[in-house]
């Protein structure tokens, strides 16, 4: 699982190097959807989400993403839910 | 020979372009997550109602209020370089041109669209302004802005980057805004992180729930939430950055244009320099117009992997291309807007038509045309800029091969003096490309051999 950790590669998502360890628990604790974009090139990333994810995750991590608006209503709605339950 | 051309401030273009007016096929309407055109209510808590008329204005010019430029004043306009030394180094007969976003106090084109949010939110009544970062390049910008306009401003920075990129961090406090690690104890989904995973180097998801968050939850309604890229109000804000360089041709005496060339992240400063342009070519002028991205992680010359997967191969058509060389452009994946995830709508419909010609380049060779570029015009670019050059060298030499006398402009979209990480690492000899072997490509080709070509919504004019 951690053989490729310090594996490094600008991320043009945040905008700076980072290694590879980021890159396989930045969802949560899962990898990051960009994973295999990134990668690609670099390392035989496909087997690694083989060998060390489930089917159920890999899914999840690669699920449809939505355009950026649709997105942001989705997360006001997740938010005004949150701050209903908060006291 | 001139090297710069400046623009007084009484030349400063009095009017935002608007591309949404002149598209040949128009923009799906964003769809909410119920399927329904999403409504300017439901956006309504995280952005102020004048935007959101600009998210979705169909006007092809909108004033820039004087407000607003009063404020852009400090910087712009900005000049327009001729690179006449990178040109000489190249012995091209091209004359190559840059716009120096570089220029501006954060030192890249994100203000120009950070101080017209802040503007328009603060004359619509509100008092503080959230946003999630990276590295520190949009919220930078936020901060500066917010601090001249006169705002509260709420920085949620991915842990990792919080504690990597201190000095981006330090210039958003300096313009005394708030910048705090995400996730954070001062949101529900911040806390809820924290308490499952307290060691977690953040995201930017978690970030831009946080920020999100807080805006929502202010009881008052005096906060709202603000974007770099990607969505039309951006790309309009920058397009101060063409239109400027239109009339600086002018002056410098090109009447035309073959090349224009920017770096394509979100889309934003890309769009801001190339729409004016994509304008004319609408109206019949020939330009290419090219967006650049880097081999690794792409958004526009290659279908993300995402679509090799399960459960989006049942949602929509399975296109997995994988890095089929940088002038492949592949057949669009979804009409609604899915096809460049994190590519703002308008530049991939753009790229859709034809309008617009993608190019993916390897790092090694971004990293070159970076130092060719500080070793003649003397700039440091920021990594992004970095893309643009390569591609501008590559176009001078091809005009140099075919002894043509090309107008070439490139957007210089920021300076690089905040992240010379990756400079280091080049002259130390530690950075490698990967191209993918001749064998992988031609495997992954045959995988979408006889799958159904799905509906392009294009003209098909170009
Ligand atoms: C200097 C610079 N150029 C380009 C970009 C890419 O963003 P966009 O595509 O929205 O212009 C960034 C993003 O942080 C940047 O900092």
């Amino acid at each position: 699982m951690n053989q490729y950790d310090n594996e490094r590669i600008y991320c043009r998502r945040l905008g700076h190097w980072l290694t590879f360890n980021y890159c396989r628990q930045e969802n949560s604790g899962l990898p990051c959807r960009k994973i295999e974009d990134c990668w690609f090139e670099k390392l035989p990333i496909k087997k690694f989400l083989k060998e060390n994810y489930k089917e159920e995750e890999i899914s999840y991590i690669f699920k449809v993403q939505k355009p950026k608006l649709t997105s942001i209503v989705e997360l006001i709605e997740q938010a005004k839910k949150r701050s209903n339950k908060t006291p | 020979m001139r090297i710069k051309t400046v623009l007084s401030e009484s030349e400063i273009p009095k009017q935002w372009y608007n591309l949404a007016a002149d598209l040949p096929s128009p923009l799906q309407p964003p769809l909410g997550p119920d399927g329904n055109p999403i409504s300017p209510e439901m956006l309504a808590p995280v952005f102020p109602m004048n935007l959101i008329e600009q998210e979705v204005s169909q006007e092809r010019w909108i004033d820039i209020p004087e407000g607003i430029l009063n404020i852009l004043y400090k910087w712009r306009p900005t000049p327009l370089h001729r690179a006449k030394a990178l040109e000489d180094y190249l012995g091209t007969p091209a004359r190559i041109y840059y716009k120096n976003e570089g220029v501006s106090p954060p030192g890249s084109h994100k203000p120009n669209t950070a101080v017209a949010q802040a503007w328009y939110n603060k004359e619509f009544g509100i008092k503080k302004l959230t946003t999630e970062t990276g590295a520190g390049q949009w919220g930078s910008a936020l901060a500066f802005a917010c601090s001249i306009v006169g705002l509260g401003c709420k920085v949620y920075m991915v842990r990792i980057s919080f504690d990597q990129k201190p000095y981006r961090k330090t210039m958003m406090q300096t313009w005394g805004a708030n910048c705090v690690a995400s996730p954070s104890e001062e949101t529900k989904a911040g806390r809820d992180i924290l308490e499952k995973m307290p060691d977690t180097p953040g995201s930017l998801g978690i970030a831009i729930s946080e920020a999100i968050e807080e805006a929502v939850s202010d009881t008052k309604g005096e906060t709202r939430y603000s974007l770099g890229s990607v969505l039309n109000h951006v790309l309009l804000h920058q397009t101060i950055i063409g239109l400027e360089a239109k009339k600086q041709l002018e002056k410098a005496g090109e009447n035309k244009v073959d090349i224009v060339i920017g770096c394509a992240g979100g889309g934003s400063n890309f769009a801001g320099t190339a729409f004016p342009f994509v304008n004319d070519k609408i109206h019949g002028e020939e330009i290419e117009i090219i967006p650049v991205e880097p081999t690794s992680c792409p958004t526009m010359t290659r279908a993300p992997f995402a679509y090799d997967h399960g459960d989006t191969a049942k949602m929509t058509p399975l296109l997995p291309m994988h890095s089929l060389g940088h002038d492949f452009i592949p057949p669009p994946i979804h009409a609604g807007g899915l096809r460049y995830h994190g590519m703002a709508p308008l530049v991939s419909q753009g790229i859709v038509e034809g309008l617009l010609t993608p190019r993916a380049l390897h790092q090694l060779e971004c990293y070159e045309a970076a130092i060719t570029f500080a070793r003649t015009e003397g700039i440091i670019c920021a990594p992004e800029t970095s893309h643009a050059i390569a591609v501008t060298i590559q176009e001078a030499k091809k005009a140099k091969e075919e002894g043509k006398e090309k107008v070439i402009l490139f957007n210089m979209s920021g300076h690089g003096l905040m992240d010379l990480t990756g400079y280091q690492s080049y002259l130390a000899g530690k950075l490698q490309d990967y191209p993918l072997p001749e064998e992988e490509m031609q495997k992954s080709l045959k995988g979408i051999e006889g799958l159904p070509k799905p509906k392009e919504a294009k003209t098909g004019k170009w």
